[in-house]
């Protein structure tokens, strides 16, 4: 037994160089869910700056044997010694997931000057702009204790000064004991879309449907974004819960349904994705054949996918426009159409990290 | 090519091993020397000139005067063509554009930055090949003939990125002739795990705390998230930089060489004077012998060795980094070893207690310049370490790092050293060090996170 360390070294270093070797090429990684690197090309221009080196150390990272294994036992022992934190996501308490902020990225305040010149550039028009808090400033009490979560609210009283918001916070608030966000994923849940939606509908003067009303349904077995990155494996799956209005037609990227929600979704990597069929630049929804139509452009990001068939109690018509996939000219769409309201709702920490804000003004 | 990455660790220490094993005798060093340019040529091809140029000065130098031994004129000459030639290269790439920028500031110039990248382990290398035209000068050594052998030196691919310094006397002997016998293989192998998982497992985890209090900024922190911080990066500085020298250390033993300690635990400390003795001890004695020393010493009166003292220190703070908050943090501990020297030492020989209080806060504020390069910044970190603000964000990081805090303070002391000859302790340990490596390999694979602190020194 003497020596044993160093026989054991050896032999782990030469079973791991040699297996590692004959392990077969792995083009994706269904648990990291991206395309893995493979090894470069000879290429001497590439040696001599330095990306050879550099594209090889990264596909013998990602294609070294057992990568996900070794990932795992990394996570595990990472929550063994008491950490709450995993790849920027936060266990908070009673399971709540959230994304580690600690500073606001500088990209919002780029945005917030966008909003303001595209309110200037349509003030004749009627606009309401909503920027949604997350989770972390409606229910604060979820956090780990003592963690310097950056302050939404005090920045959208900041910008409220600026540019002209619809500040729907207190309504969360009130409501805030009802599981208005999912724990495992970045969005509201339908109850907090609907929160957003009384309190519109009251600003708009409309009148305001009761949620039971919508006959929500839920589907179990839920575990979203928060989730798959943070790798906690013990947090529990939760339920969904859905409505499906009638509409005449929803149009969208050439395709023509009947629904608003795509049931399929609801089975794969991202049952979100079941409202509006996921994201697209611009769709066309026709909810009733009306003599005197009322008419709505939502312009958004993905938490207004569950938001938008509730404004089907409202509205005859409406049109969605997604800015991150959407390149047509917003300002010639407003020239040729005319809607009763113009809403632009997105999610604190989405707007902040979004780089194609500036599309308002085109 | 860092030690504390996938590649390094189970591809190119694989193949490095076993070549050298089956090399033959008279063609290790040649081996050493092929090995270790490709080590430092991996990613930075270009670079290797300046190898080729530092080796070549100081071969040539070295031969000069071993030639010319009764001619002081050229051997002196010779002497000077060396330590011009090591400083120039070192000056051209790591402090060029701190001095443009110095200049631009002071004069309102526009001269352009070059915006070099530093080559890895320069500062180490051009020292240590300096120090060796030196030591040949005053006749301490005698000048390598053998061109492999003497590159073999310079370019040894253990220590060359980022320590020990490793002095040409200290390991002639073994660049001539080397035993390995699987005891010294073993001790090595047990330095390297635990230098390797000192730098993933202690020094990369609690690093995520300071970036975390660095992000908040001074501003939103309470004081006592600001000492926690600089706990934080203290351990993580500490775990980096030490974890690195046993990797080096163990790696040369592998090999069969021997080289010097670079840490003696120095957070034990009672005074910076005791400190200094026991963190970075190669770059100590570096200085020591080829700055202090010549320059008199102590051996010139008291005003004269605080001068001297002086300008070690502003010289080892202008090592660290091109940056003004590395010389602050130079004259800082100039101006605590000298109050130490004059008079502070007798007292904290006496109180045990305010010695380790002195020592603590002292070297968390030198950190706290250490780290924080912008001015502005560190001055307001600094007020907020004094002046009082209360908070709790200071709970959130305890529990999160807690545990990793313990183990980086448990570490910090001989503990295992005491411990580890105990019966039934050693092969606990034995074990322990083969699961660390597993665990490491993990971290490796999983390493988002995996900056090197002195990799650009």
């Amino acid at each position: 037994m003497k020596n044993i360390t160093s026989k054991a070294f050896i032999a782990l270093l030469a079973v791991l160089f040699i297996s590692d070797n004959l392990d077969p090429h792995r083009a994706f990684s269904e648990y990291e869910k991206r395309v893995l690197a493979s090894i470069p090309k000879w290429d001497l221009d590439a040696l001599i700056d330095g990306s050879l080196t550099l594209d090889l150390e990264s596909a013998i990272n990602d294609q070294f044997i057992g990568r996900d294994l070794w990932i795992q036992l990394k996570a595990k022992l990472e929550s063994s010694l008491g950490k709450v934190e995993n790849n920027g996501i936060l266990l908070g308490k009673q399971g709540v997931l959230f994304e580690k902020r600690l500073t606001l990225n500088p990209q919002a305040l780029d945005n917030v000057k966008y909003i303001k010149e595209f309110l200037e550039m349509v003030s004749d028009l009627k606009v309401t702009t909503v920027l949604v808090p997350n989770k972390e400033a409606i229910n604060p009490e979820h956090l780990p204790t003592g963690f310097p979560m950056l302050d939404q609210l005090e920045l959208l009283n900041e910008w409220k000064k600026n540019i002209s918001l619809l500040d729907i916070s207190d309504e969360l608030k009130a409501q805030s004991s009802q599981d208005l966000y999912y724990k495992t994923d970045h969005h509201w849940t339908l109850k907090g879309a609907y929160v957003a939606y009384e309190t519109l509908m009251k600003a708009w003067g409309y009148e305001v449907k009761s949620f039971e009303s919508f006959s929500p349904y839920t589907v179990e077995g839920f575990l979203g974004t928060y989730y798959n990155r943070s790798r906690f494996d013990f947090i529990k799956a939760e339920s969904l819960a859905i409505i499906n209005p009638d509409i005449i037609s929803y149009e969208t990227d050439g395709k023509t349904y009947t629904s608003l929600i795509n049931t399929e979704a609801l089975k794969g990597n991202d049952p979100y994705g079941t409202f509006l069929y996921g994201n697209h630049g611009y769709g066309h929804i026709v909810v009733k054949n009306v003599v005197s139509p009322r008419r709505l452009l939502v312009i958004k990001d993905s938490y207004a996918n569950s938001l938008i068939p509730m404004m089907t109690s409202a509205f005859d018509e409406i049109d969605v426009i997604d800015l991150r996939q959407y390149n047509g000219s917003l300002q010639a769409l407003l020239k040729q159409q005319t809607y009763d309201q113009i809403l632009l709702l997105q999610s604190f920490n989405q707007f902040s990290d979004e780089i194609n804000e500036a599309k308002l003004r085109y | 090519m860092v030690f504390s990455s996938l590649i390094f660790v189970l591809k190119f220490l694989p193949i490095a091993l076993f070549l050298m094993w089956i090399t033959p005798k008279s063609y290790k060093n040649a081996m050493l020397l092929l090995l270790s340019l490709v080590f430092y040529t991996w990613g930075e091809v270009r670079y290797v000139i300046i190898m080729f140029v530092s080796i070549a000065i100081d071969y040539t130098c070295s031969n000069g005067i071993e030639n010319h031994r009764d001619d002081p004129k050229k051997t002196k000459m010779y002497l000077l063509l060396s330590v011009f030639g090591n400083l120039s290269i070192l000056f051209f790439f790591k402090y060029t554009d701190f001095a443009i920028t110095l200049i631009n500031g002071a004069f309102h110039t526009q001269i352009p930055l070059l915006n070099l990248t530093l080559p890895l382990g320069i500062s180490f290398y051009t020292f240590q090949t300096m120090s060796y035209t030196i030591d040949v000068y005053r006749g301490h050594l005698k000048a390598d003939r053998n061109l492999i052998d003497f590159g073999a030196f310079v370019c040894l691919f253990p220590q060359l990125i980022a320590g020990p310094i490793v002095t040409y006397g200290q390991i002639a002997k073994e660049l001539k002739k080397r035993v390995i016998t699987l005891d010294k293989f073993s001790e090595g192998v047990r330095i390297f795990i635990v230098g390797l998982s000192s730098k993933l497992l202690l020094a990369n985890s609690i690093g995520l705390l300071w970036d975390d209090v660095l992000t908040l900024g001074p501003t939103r922190i309470s004081t006592p998230l600001a000492w926690l911080g600089l706990v934080a990066f203290g351990f993580q500085i500490y775990f980096d930089f030490s974890g690195y020298s046993l990797m080096a250390i163990g790696m040369g033993k592998m090999l069969g060489f021997e080289f010097p300690d670079n840490f003696n635990y120095p957070y034990i400390s009672l005074s910076m004077t005791e400190f200094w003795k026991r963190w970075h001890m190669t770059l100590g004695s570096w200085f020591r012998e080829y700055v202090y020393i010549p320059l008199g010493g102590n051996r010139k009166g008291l005003a004269r060795q605080i001068f001297n003292l002086l300008i070690v220190w502003f010289l080892t703070g202008l090592w660290h980094g091109a940056s003004i908050n590395f010389i602050l943090w130079g004259i800082y501990f100039f101006v605590l070893l000298a109050s130490e020297k004059l008079f502070l030492l007798k007292t904290l020989a006496q109180h045990k207690v305010i010695a380790r209080a002195y020592f603590i806060i002292g070297i968390l504020v030198g950190w706290s310049i250490f780290a924080i390069t912008d001015l502005h910044v560190l001055s307001l970190y600094i007020s907020r370490l004094f002046v009082f603000k209360s908070g709790i964000d200071w709970i959130y990081f305890t529990s999160n790092y807690g545990v990793i805090l313990l183990a980086c303070g448990l570490f910090s002391t001989p503990f295992i050293a005491k411990i580890k000859d105990i019966k039934l302790v050693a092969p606990v340990l034995k074990l322990s060090t083969a699961l660390l490596f597993i665990i490491s390999i993990a971290y490796l694979v999983d390493s988002t996170y995996n900056p090197f602190l002195y990799f650009r020194f």
